[in-house]
């Protein structure tokens, strides 16, 4: 074996002497393309770890290759620099011009992207311009679209695997991919909706077909997952989702909660049908906030069965249950810091350049990337609307054309009903009984799959004819939504842009049916109008949606919708402004087209409203800068409204002798306070605190566990604490563990004190500087999978709860969209929104527009008329989209 | 020591058939041409060599064409650690599996 050794190495010597003699070039060229010998000798010790080592590490190679280590993707193809995860960053920008390729396209499409990222997608017809929006927005937002989508679906455990399992299988129990099967099935297949969808499915799966590895999104790259193709159906996928975000409220169970500590009577006082502040969004000439008369009723004695319908045979641990599931979205911390949205309008004779003008800003869920998607579809004679769409649906949602603009706000309608039903077998029913007969339940087997297929769980759900039912104890539970027999709402949004008066807008999107919104529309005659649009469910008996009805009766179901004359509304009002704030839309004490049909309940308080009005009141010579300042207005009607009653006892219990340090202090602080809620300022945390305190001690009879200060069950709205304010007396202020009698002013002044106190014990003397507002409220907006380095937290934000521009409690909510139009002889548009364009989360465009959001600015939005009306130097990108051959 | 001008300029080719072998086959093509590789020379040091330099010269493309630093970032702070290592896994990866490969293949092929 030596001398083989020997002779091979004898060779290579006499191999790289025969080079050495060989010119420069052609010895270079040999020694990058001619071999050595390749050793053979197996047997030498240094070989046989050099070759197993290379097994090993080719081994660990190709398995950290081509295997997820835990939550980490496979290194092969992420690392992979050419299309792999760092291609997310090549891909960050658009290209300055592309093409693609749709089929079914008529004719080309020119997209142009302005300097603001905005696409202006000219096409030849309606359905090319969907085919063109859907490829944009999946070129931006493609993960995005299909999350959203498989939420609506009850299909993200396919992408994200069993930690989406509890969230799909809510959204198969409520009935929602049912629904969606169903509104699909029913509609006519030539129709106009048929055909938009079909063409935004075409858009969506042609740049699914077209892009590049190295375009797939960084989410998909992450989750080791591929993009799957569209259908017509995901658009309503997407509208359930929606509703269920807007519309899906148990106002039940919140009475049912607190019906079991306090008992029905107050329950039923604590969340009212109409509320107790008035400032409704139809205009009844009364200036400011209207308190309605009346008190709330001490409390009683517990009632578990207090919410449900007296003929419902559910017991009172089975009503327990129900009202114990989660889904309420009202917090019950007190906090109104929920979804709210504001919009108003002004009448040409009130503003100062003689137009309409029109805001909005509609406060939902802010998330990375955006909600919205902002673009200006064209196709000359037919359409020429911008505005934003939701990502993954075809058409404007909110903006305006050359004639006309809107925006909504959530009305807040009451259109989920429950209904005890009586089933031939509790653990596994099979009929329910409806007049003394036997009904076959509707039974669905539902199957939820993990990102490879695999099987992760199956259920039924059951339906009666009103719609799913589930399980609460022993009781069985049905659910009726108009959510889940809707339809209507995608074609109304469809016309909605043709029309030019509005008049015609108001036709146009008169069959929308859920989620109820206030639609609020302005056109170029200086027309303005509001209608709280959508279907109401007419029920039998006294009306009312906020109880459980007895199921085994037909008589519980609803018997129709209220007629759209009915629908709460309003015209070029003798005041010159309309406005909407998700208050209760109508004063029922005031003549209103409702005629007493029962809304909704526990509106929410209308401090909002009141701060608009007021601001609108004021000023008969609005600018269009004016209605974006007031979008981030930090002045509060609820201060201003609690303030003086806190300083009121403060002083009470000065002049009484012997008041608390604390309290003095707190007072002085309170009256120095301006009552806004501006960065810089360092009182508007003292009142926060002294409302939470306030809260508690009003309520403390709603707390199951009174004995440690337990949080209540269920807390009433801020204006129904209004109205008890207005009863110094009321039962409510009086604790029974404490000596003596309290009245409102000693609860004022105590909580008032606490709050001081509490202020002080988590953030320091109030000279500290640690006070100051921006230091205590911030926006969070969160990554659509909470990745946190995708995520934009803690942002400084002037507002606070129930500002016109709140930030909530965990800065989640907030004004996901702001828009101001000026209707002149030529349209003007600015707006903006707390992300950008672009799905990329390393892109420029990804949260371009946070700065200008934050700062409570907008942009002007472009409008061209034709592709060549945007000069070069406005132009960003250009794709031009052809016909698929 | 400075690698001679025959060794810069065989991995300078090899890097370039690398890149291609990423264009054609993704990682497995770093795997492929390296195998044969080894199997055709038995040099396997400067076939890892040339698969880092291949990845990293792409990578310095792609920071020349976005922005690669919030990339790497993000992706380090996702991964819990210095964005640099990925980058520095993004060259050691291509190297180990390049430099295994070629002495597979120069095994293969001795016997």
């Amino acid at each position: 074996m030596a001398g083989t050794h020997g002779s091979q190495k004898v060779e290579s010597q006499n191999s790289k002497q025969q080079r050495r003699r060989l010119p420069g070039p052609a010895r270079r060229l040999i020694l990058v393309t001619v071999p050595l010998r390749v050793p053979t000798d197996m047997h030498h010790p240094r070989s046989v770890w050099r070759a197993a080592l290379g097994l090993v590490v080719l081994a660990a190679c190709v398995a950290a290759g081509s295997m997820r280590l835990g939550p980490a993707p496979a290194l092969g193809p992420a690392l992979d620099p050419l299309n792999g995860i760092w291609a997310v960053a090549r891909r960050a920008e658009l290209p300055r011009t592309a093409t693609g390729r749709i089929p079914g396209l008529t004719a080309r499409v020119d997209v142009r992207y302005d300097m603001r990222d905005v696409p202006h997608i000219f096409a030849a017809s309606e359905a090319d311009a969907y085919r063109a929006l859907g490829y944009v927005v999946a070129r931006d937002r493609l993960f995005q679209i299909e999350l959203q989508v498989r939420a609506g679906a009850g299909t993200l455990t396919e992408l994200v695997g069993r930690l989406a399992l509890g969230a799909d299988r809510d959204t198969r129990a409520m009935g929602m991919p049912r629904a969606a099967e169903r509104a699909l099935a029913a509609m006519d297949t030539t129709s106009a909706d048929m055909k938009a969808m079909r063409a935004y499915a075409d858009g969506v799966n042609a740049w699914i077909g077209q892009m590049a590895p190295a375009d797939l999104p960084i989410e998909y790259r992450l989750l080791g997952r591929t993009p799957r193709r569209w259908s017509p159906i995901d658009a309503l996928h997407l509208l359930n989702r929606m509703s269920a975000t807007l519309s899906l409220d148990d106002v039940e169970r919140r009475r049912l909660l607190a019906a079991q500590v306090v008992g029905d009577t107050a329950a039923r006082a604590l969340f009212p049908v109409h509320s107790p502040l008035q400032q409704p969004i139809v205009p009844t000439g009364y200036p400011g906030l209207r308190l309605r008369a009346g008190t709330l009723p001490a409390p009683g004695m517990a009632d578990s069965a207090g919410g449900l319908d007296r003929t419902a045979s559910a017991g009172s641990g089975d009503g327990q249950r129900f009202a114990a599931v989660g889904g309420a979205r009202h917090r019950a911390d007190g906090a109104e810091d929920a979804a709210g949205s504001n919009n108003w309008a002004v009448a040409p004779r009130r503003t100062k350049d003689g137009f309409a003008l029109l805001a909005g800003d509609p406060h939902l869920d802010m998330t990375l990337p955006s909600l919205w998607y902002e673009v200006h579809l064209v196709v000359p004679g037919q359409l020429d609307v911008a505005g934003v769409t939701i990502p993954g649906g075809p058409g404007v949602i909110l903006g305006f054309t050359r004639d006309v603009a809107w925006t909504f706000t959530n009305t807040g309608a009451d259109v989920t009903d429950f209904y005890a039903e009586h089933v031939d077998d509790a653990r596994n029913p099979r009929r329910y009984l409806v007049d003394g007969a036997w009904r076959p339940l509707e039974q669905r087997a539902e199957s939820y799959l993990g990102p490879r297929g695999e099987r992760l769980a199956t259920d039924t759900v059951r339906y009666t004819h009103r719609g799913p039912m589930r399980r609460y104890g022993n009781q069985w539970v049905s659910m009726r939504w108009t959510a889940l027999e809707g339809g209507g709402a995608f074609g109304a949004l469809r016309a909605a842009p043709h029309a030019h008066t509005t008049a015609e807008w108001l036709q146009a999107t008169a069959s929308y049916d859920v989620p109820a919104q206030n639609m609020l529309v302005a056109d170029r005659a200086g027309s303005i109008a509001i209608r709280s649009t959508g279907h109401y469910p007419v029920r039998p008996g006294d009306g009312r949606g906020d109880l459980v009805r007895d199921g085994s009766k037909s008589s519980s179901d609803w018997t129709g919708v209220l007629p759209l004359v009915r629908y709460p509304a309003a015209a070029d009002p003798a005041q010159g402004y309309l406005a909407s704030d998700n208050q209760e839309p109508i004063d029922p004490d005031m003549p209103n087209p409702v005629g007493g049909a029962y809304l909704g309940a526990n509106w929410e308080s209308p401090w909002r409203a009141a701060r608009i009005n007021a601001l609108l009141r004021g000023d008969s010579l609005v600018t269009p800068d004016d209605m974006r300042r007031w979008q981030t207005d930090p002045g509060s009607a609820r201060a201003d409204y609690f303030v003086p009653y806190f300083l009121a006892a403060a002083k009470r219990a000065d002049s009484a002798g012997q008041p608390a340090p604390e309290l003095r202090q707190a007072a002085h602080l309170l009256g120095a306070w301006d009552r806004r809620y501006t960065r810089e300022n360092e009182y508007a945390v003292l009142f926060e605190a002294a409302m939470t305190q306030l809260s508690r001690r009003a309520w403390s009879r709603l707390s199951l566990d009174r004995a440690r200060d337990g949080a209540p069950v269920a807390t009433p709205s801020t204006a129904v604490l209004a109205e008890l304010l207005n009863d110094p007396s009321s039962a409510w202020w009086n604790d029974p563990r404490a000596p003596g009698v309290q009245t409102r002013d000693d609860v004022l002044a105590a909580s008032l004190a606490a709050g001081f106190q509490a202020v002080v014990a988590s953030r320091g003397p109030p000279e500290s500087g640690r006070w100051r507002w921006s230091e205590i409220r911030h926006a969070n907006i969160h990554h659509v999978l909470y990745i946190p380095a995708f995520s934009r937290l803690g942002l400084p934000v002037q507002g606070g709860t129930e500002t016109l521009s709140p930030s909530s409690g965990d800065g989640v909510l907030g004004p996901s969209w702001r828009m101001v139009v000026q209707l002149g002889p030529e349209v003007h548009g600015w707006a903006t929104y707390p992300g950008g364009q672009s799905g990329n989360p390393i892109s420029r465009r990804y949260d371009n527009r946070l700065p200008q959001w934050l700062a409570g600015t907008l942009d002007s939005v472009r409008m061209p008329h034709t592709p060549g009306e945007l000069a070069a130097s406005d132009v960003r990108a250009t794709l031009a989209l052809e016909p698929a051959r | 020591v400075r690698p001679s001008a025959a060794w810069s300029g065989e991995v300078g080719l090899l890097a370039i058939a690398m890149v291609a072998a990423t264009v054609v086959g993704g990682w497995w093509g770093v795997l492929a041409a390296a195998f044969v590789w080894g199997a055709w020379s038995g040099r396997a040091g400067r076939v890892a060599v040339a698969a880092a330099c291949a990845w990293g010269s792409v990578l310095v493309w792609t920071a020349a064409s976005g922005p690669l630093p919030a990339l790497v970032a993000a992706l380090g702070a996702i991964a819990g650690a210095p964005g640099w290592v990925l980058v520095v896994a993004t060259l050691v990866f291509p190297a180990g599996l390049a430099w295994s490969a070629a002495v597979v293949g120069s095994v293969v092929r001795g016997k």
